[in-house]
């Protein structure tokens, strides 16, 4: 239990971290870190399967990717940041707003009946696969489009102006 | 008390407020993508806990699509920040105020 | 039917010209403008030749028994033949002295325009018809004195006449509003028949009416106190000051007051007035021409001067003699004014007398008719239409009750004056060496008029002689019965006999004064040259205050109140477009504020 403690809270902090770092790289890192602990957070929940999906996926080709724009854009550290005064200054409006956001988000799930439903078994691999070829291969086409017109769009705007 | 934080939902929606006040405070591009990214990961994670609470497969298959989104969304995405940089010569997000007034 | 005929045909050739005027050569328009009013004074002549006695022919009923229609008795008739006549003339006169000028459409259009709205206004049977003619001849004075319009002073000019006159309407406007609300008419002849029914003499009502009426006829007329702007007007063609503003619009304020004359016997003190403004007139007026450099601006003052004699008259009650003066200074008013256009034809509109002289050898035309005309102004005795007129008024003056003494002897001093002033102009204008040299000479289209005017000038003296000298007296018979008699005393004061050596002498002396004392004169700018500060205390009094007023107001509160809501509009927009940055950022959390407040509503709900 006490592991699954741990895990909240180091994921929370990791995110903290992340937004809050000076310099992107940072930011990233720390993201992949919280990202680690969620992946954890996950396995403790029986989905083994998320968990391998958001480590591959999310943290080995979406955070790279992150990684390796940010090396390109090569930004000097000064360039990357706002003081953090003024940082303090902007920050107290959508912190009373992201509280109260929060606040509703908590009361929603606190006072729902959402807790009180326990599945019986967290999924298998296996029961996914098999929902995923049988009712969802018309979504798996779609991503697939999906990732090609991003492909596309990418390099197209990506492309140096050469005028 | 006890229960709440132990309900899958406290985590998502305390991942996701996070990313939330990091949109609205940060003015770097970069970080910006992140908080977007952080929010769409808070989602995702709320869908996987909950069709596991559920016993309701479909959650699973978003959490798929949600990933698949998000790469996708963050390529072009970076490719048009990277077009930003070299337009306006720095990454804050405060230099697009053309729609001012 | 040849009565509608009268005012039409002038109308019909304004309409013509001014449709058409512009394309046509110069000969065509010329032709029409004076074919127009010569077919005018043909049919007036006809309609005179067969008058068999009073007759109203209504051409379009209107309301009740305001209706477009015209009253032909021995006054309208009278009225009609005399400005239509002169008017042929003077028109005549006018294509030889425009034969250089442009816009002789414009011209002939507007000077048929006044002919015709003039012949509206004697005609009327009522007095929104009377308005009608009245507010028409306004609008001719004013296109007709600015005419040429590039000049900016005669477009002031225009504009002062047209304003002064305006706030004299203000009073006739007033008259027929209380007439139809007291009396139930504005038909001239039932209004004068109820006023006599349902008031008794010096009735408030009366007074009333007749006062606001004396105030219009004022400002038409040139009278005190709205007399300012004929001096001005003198700045338009001289064939215009001629028509306009010596023999017709002037003289139809003397009209109005003629033809309600019945109403004017109701209010011993209205008539007093009307006494009262032309004696002072005459006299400042005449003493202002006395100072005046410019030629027209003489008989302009002469002008205002003679009509105040015609007040004098009304005031005392001798219609028939202020008829009878109306005449005669059409025509020797007429031909003074058409002299000094060939003065100004032929040496380049100059008209200050002190650049002109010496134009007796080289203007003989305008030399001898302008002599004829100043005889006849002077009251000449004998010979002149002028004494007989002048003669017959005040004879009337003193033998009547309304008038007396006083009014006698300021006639006799004006006369006296006129002489004064009249020879001095035509001393600095014809005498001496000439200081302007003569370019153009005048050809038969301006002899002829003058030669006409010059007869009539001196014949039609003879149709009122007074009684010790060939007792002639056509007027008196014609105008019989048409206005309320006058009231003489019962013992004369002087024999008639020696009233009328009195005022040939006073003539005399005058014209002998005048033409010896102003051999050496020089400019006068003194304050009779400027109308004795009218014009000052007018836009002291008046035009100061509604300026400064205007430009007060110049952003009106109506205005104000409707631009106020657009201008709280535009300082919200601007307040709340602060609330776009163009950041991204800001709009986040504008979307989280308004997420925050939904969800607020959904759980307070």
């Amino acid at each position: 239990m006490s592991a699954y403690y741990i895990s909240v809270f180091l994921s929370i902090l990791a995110i903290l971290l992340a937004l809050s770092a000076r310099q992107a790289m940072h930011g990233i890192l720390y993201l992949l870190f919280g990202l680690i602990a969620l992946a954890f957070n996950l396995s403790l929940l029986g989905s083994g399967y998320g968990a391998v999906l958001l480590m591959i996926i999310y943290a080995g080709a979406i955070m790279v990717l992150f990684v390796f724009v940010v090396m390109l854009l090569n930004q000097p550290p000064s360039h990357l940041e706002v003081t953090v005064g003024a940082l303090a200054r902007q920050f107290l409006g959508p912190l009373m707003l992201g509280l109260c956001v929060f606040a509703f988000m908590i009361f929603a799930t606190s006072t729902s009946a959402v807790n009180a439903i326990q599945g019986a078994e967290p999924f298998s691999v296996k029961a996914i696969a098999e929902a995923l070829f049988r009712d969802g291969w018309f979504f798996i086409e779609l991503i697939s489009l999906l990732l090609t017109a991003a492909l596309i769009g990418a390099f197209h705007v990506g492309k140096r102006q050469e005028s | 008390m006890t229960s709440v934080i132990e309900s899958p939902l406290f985590l998502a929606s305390s991942i996701f407020t996070i990313g939330l006040l990091g949109f609205m405070v940060r003015r770097n591009l970069i970080f910006l993508f992140l908080a977007v990214e952080i929010m769409m990961l808070a989602s995702a994670y709320a869908f996987v806990t909950l069709s596991n609470q559920f016993s309701d497969v479909d959650g699973q298959l978003m959490f798929l699509m949600i990933l698949a989104v998000a790469a996708a969304e963050l390529c072009v995405g970076l490719a048009i920040m990277m077009r930003f940089e070299e337009r306006n010569k720095s990454l804050n997000a405060d230099a697009a105020d053309h729609l001012k007034g | 039917m040849l009565l509608g005929a009268i005012p039409l045909l002038p109308f019909v050739t304004f309409v013509v010209l001014l449709l058409v005027g512009a394309r046509l050569p110069r000969y065509a328009i010329s032709f029409i403008g004076v074919f127009g009013i010569a077919c005018s004074a043909i049919c007036a002549l006809i309609c005179a030749s067969t008058y068999t006695g009073v007759q109203t022919q209504i051409y379009w009923a209107w309301i009740g028994n305001i209706n477009f229609a015209f009253y032909l008795d021995p006054l309208s008739l009278f009225m009609t033949c005399m400005i239509s006549f002169v008017a042929t003339w003077i028109a005549v006169f006018s294509v030889r002295f425009m034969d250089e000028e442009d816009g002789t459409a414009r011209f002939f259009g507007s000077m048929n325009l006044f002919v015709a709205s003039m012949l509206v206004l004697v005609l009327a049977d009522n007095l929104l018809l009377l308005l009608l003619g009245w507010e028409g001849v306004g609008l001719c004075s004013y296109l007709l004195i600015g005419f040429w319009y590039k000049n900016k002073a005669a477009g002031r000019a225009a504009t002062k006449a047209f304003i002064t006159t305006r706030i004299g309407d203000v009073g006739l406007l007033v008259a027929m509003l209380f007439a139809l609300v007291l009396l139930g008419t504005l038909n001239i002849q039932d209004l004068l028949g109820q006023a006599a029914i349902n008031w008794k003499p010096g009735s408030m009502e009366a007074t009333i009416i007749a006062l606001c009426i004396l105030f219009a006829a004022t400002g038409k007329s040139a009278q005190l106190p709205l007399q300012t702007w004929l001096p001005d007007a003198m700045l338009g063609p001289t064939p215009v000051s001629a028509l306009i503003h010596a023999a017709t619009m002037v003289t139809a304020g003397v009209y109005l007051i003629a033809r309600l004359s019945g109403l004017f016997a109701l209010s011993p003190i209205a008539q007093t007035m009307v006494l009262a403004v032309g004696a002072a007139t005459l006299l400042i007026a005449g003493l202002c021409a006395l100072a005046q450099n410019d030629l027209k601006r003489v008989l302009a003052y002469s002008t205002m001067s003679q009509i105040g004699y015609m007040f004098l008259a009304l005031g005392a009650g001798a219609y028939s003699a202020a008829m009878f003066h109306l005449l005669t200074h059409a025509f020797f008013k007429a031909l003074l004014f058409l002299s000094a256009g060939v003065i100004g034809y032929c040496a380049h509109h100059e008209y200050d007398m002190f650049k002109l002289g010496g134009l007796k050898k080289l203007l003989p035309l305008a030399y001898y008719s302008f002599l004829v005309g100043a005889l006849c102004l002077c009251a000449l005795p004998l010979v002149t239409s002028g004494f007989y007129s002048k003669e017959f008024i005040l004879s009337g003056v003193l033998f009547s009750i309304d008038g007396g003494v006083f009014a006698w002897m300021s006639g006799l001093l004006g006369a006296f004056v006129t002489g004064l002033y009249t020879f001095r102009a035509i001393t600095l204008t014809f005498f001496g060496e000439a200081k302007t040299p003569v370019v153009h000479k005048p050809g038969p289209l301006m002899a002829i008029p003058l030669g006409v005017l010059a007869l009539f000038s001196i014949v039609l003296g003879f149709l009122q002689t007074p009684e010790d000298l060939f007792h002639i007296h056509k007027i008196a018979d014609w105008f019989a019965g048409s206005f309320p008699d006058v009231r003489l005393h019962s013992t004369l004061i002087l024999p008639e006999w020696s009233t009328l050596l009195i005022a040939s002498a006073v003539s005399m002396i005058g014209i002998a004064v005048g033409l010896l004392a102003y051999k050496k004169s020089r400019p006068v700018d003194s304050v009779f040259t400027r109308g004795l500060g009218f014009d000052d205390l007018y836009g002291l009094a008046v035009v100061v205050p509604y300026s400064f007023l205007s430009r007060l107001l110049r952003r009106d509160i109506f205005g104000e109140m409707a631009l106020s809501f657009a201008r709280t509009v535009y300082s919200m927009a601007a307040f709340l477009g602060r609330v776009q940055t163009g950041r991204l950022t800001d709009y986040a959390s504008l979307i989280t504020f308004s997420l925050v407040v939904i969800l607020a509503f959904l759980v307070l709900r």
